[in-house]
């Protein structure tokens, strides 16, 4: 008996789940690699980014629902999480033992100017976590610096003005010998 | 490498990203599209409330627990006829100052002194005369007062009553309330008497007199013939009259302010309003208002419940959040 009413349950249930999956699926596809990319910077290990991200996108997947537009992009909501998931992480690393830096896999970049590119990535690693963190959210996955200040709790113009130091920190070190 | 335009450098760091493994991404993906099925043995967790669906029902059927628990307990200890002397509650003696007083405890200033009295007059179905009147001495005997008198008339077709209560000043309106709760009260009035002026008449005639004998008797210790002693003695036992006046005039004062007098009339006849008589739109529209009334208190005292659980819950879970974010905050910040 009680089968056959669980049977009724998932039918009856099956249309919204199947939505549900397809809208989350969009979203998914849509900043897979931007999340990856954010994590990776503030984690800066590639296995340790990669079980981050994964958490993320399931707790992303199972809260889909309470996800309230009025708060903010979409876009914006996942990073939202995917950034409490890489805190996480960073907080359970510090009570641990810190993770050596794991050097950049150059393989997985586009081979257009590997030396611009690895001054960037040095000058990038001179940065503090904050400032790295803003740098790769707003560049790094094109966030708007609205769907920035939704992340990380602050105002717009807030947001912009730190977007602005960390870009003059980093254009800085870009120019400061290794 | 020179200094780079906003724009360039902004492409630069978006090139340097890192980009996920493909073999991760696939993975990833697979684990998406079957919408990240459950685990088996997963990490032990606290016990998550249960699902909405679950709980809406489960919060009605306890919100109407309570209802009904109020409702019972109300219709329970209000039901007609049924006085309760345990609503009787003492005096708040805090409300009465203290007076000055002299070294052998009498009073300089006087109180005011107030001899109280009320009239209640009250209906109830033929059916319940000797219930209400059963009620009427029980509450009064529950006050600390006594019955002066009383008649019962009971005939076929309902019956009158009258009751002289003598109640405790201080516990005059908690009785009242309480008489009033056993039948429809038809009227109801209360006298007060300041018999302030006769106490302190009383006090002085009895201070008088007593100054009186005690000269009377240091007189008597000088007389010096028998006829001097005799006249003394005669005026002696006129003091000791007057001393035991004045203290009986003091004595029934301080009753009369310390017991009030009720008179309760208690009249029952058929159809009244409850039991022995037809059932009315009225009895259903007296009965329908009190209902509601219960319901609403319990619903009232539900909320005095619920609400300060709420809030504490709430200010707990604010509270967790913040130090939460703090906390990840202060992980960014220790890198």
């Amino acid at each position: 008996m009680s089968q056959a009413l669980a049977a009724v349950a998932r039918l009856a249930h099956r249309p919204a789940a199947r939505a549900t999956v397809r809208d989350f699926e969009a979203l998914y596809r849509s900043c897979r690699d931007d999340v990856y990319g954010y994590v990776a910077t503030m984690v800066r290990d590639a296995a340790t980014a990669e079980d981050v991200v994964a958490t993320a996108f399931e707790r992303a997947y199972r809260r889909h629902r309470q996800y309230d537009p009025r708060r903010g992009t979409e876009r914006a909501w996942v990073f939202g999480i995917a950034r409490n998931a890489a805190l996480d992480e960073l907080r359970r690393r510090k009570r641990h033992a810190a993770l050596p830096l794991e050097p950049a896999d150059e393989s997985a970049a586009p081979a257009e100017d590997p030396t611009q590119r690895a001054t960037v990535r040095s000058a990038l690693d001179t940065l503090r976590t904050r400032e790295r963190e803003i740098v790769a959210l707003k560049y790094g996955a094109g966030l708007s610096n609205g769907e920035l200040a939704g992340v990380l709790g602050v105002s717009e113009s807030n947001a912009g003005t730190l977007v602005h130091r960390a870009m003059t920190k980093l254009r800085e070190a870009c120019c400061v010998p290794a | 490498m020179s200094l780079p335009e906003s724009a360039e450098l902004a492409r630069l760091v978006r090139d340097a990203r890192p980009r996920p493994r493909e073999a991760f991404t696939a993975a990833l993906d697979a684990r998406v599209a079957a919408g990240f099925p459950r685990e088996k043995r997963r990490r032990r967790r606290l016990p998550s409330l249960p699902r909405p669906r679950v709980l809406y029902p489960a919060l009605g059927l306890a919100a109407t627990a309570i209802v009904a628990l109020v409702l019972a307990t109300s219709l329970l200890g209000s039901g007609a006829g049924t006085g309760t002397p345990s609503d009787i509650r003492p005096a708040d003696h805090a409300l009465v100052e203290p007076t000055p007083t002299t070294p052998r405890g009498e009073s300089l200033v006087p109180q005011r002194k107030v001899e109280r009295s009320a009239l209640l007059d009250l209906a109830t179905g033929a059916g319940n005369l000797d219930r209400v009147a059963d009620g009427v001495v029980r509450a009064t005997d529950a006050s600390g007062g006594f019955v002066a008198s009383s008649q019962v008339d009971a005939g076929a077709t309902g019956g009158t009553a009258h009751f002289d209560l003598r109640v405790p000043t201080d516990r005059l309106d908690a009785t009242l309330a309480v008489l009033s709760r056993l039948g429809h009260v038809r009227s109801r009035s209360q006298s007060t008497d300041d018999v302030t002026g006769a106490v302190v008449s009383a006090r002085e005639r009895l201070s008088d007199a007593k100054a009186e004998r005690r000269a009377l008797l240091r007189a008597l210790g000088r007389a010096r013939t028998s006829t001097q002693a005799e006249a003394i003695r005669a005026r002696l036992r006129l003091a000791r009259t007057e001393i035991a006046s004045a203290r009986g005039d003091l004595h029934a004062l301080g009753r009369r302010t310390a017991f009030s007098s009720v008179s309760v009339t208690l009249s029952a006849r058929g159809g009244g309003t409850s039991g022995g008589g037809s059932f009315g739109p009225g009895d259903a529209l007296n009965d329908a208002i009190r209902i509601l009334g219960a319901v609403a208190g319990g619903l009232l005292v539900a909320l005095a419940v619920l609400l300060p659980v709420a809030a504490l819950v709430a200010l707990v879970w604010l509270g967790a959040r913040t130090l939460r974010r703090r906390s990840r905050e202060r992980a960014l910040d220790a890198i």
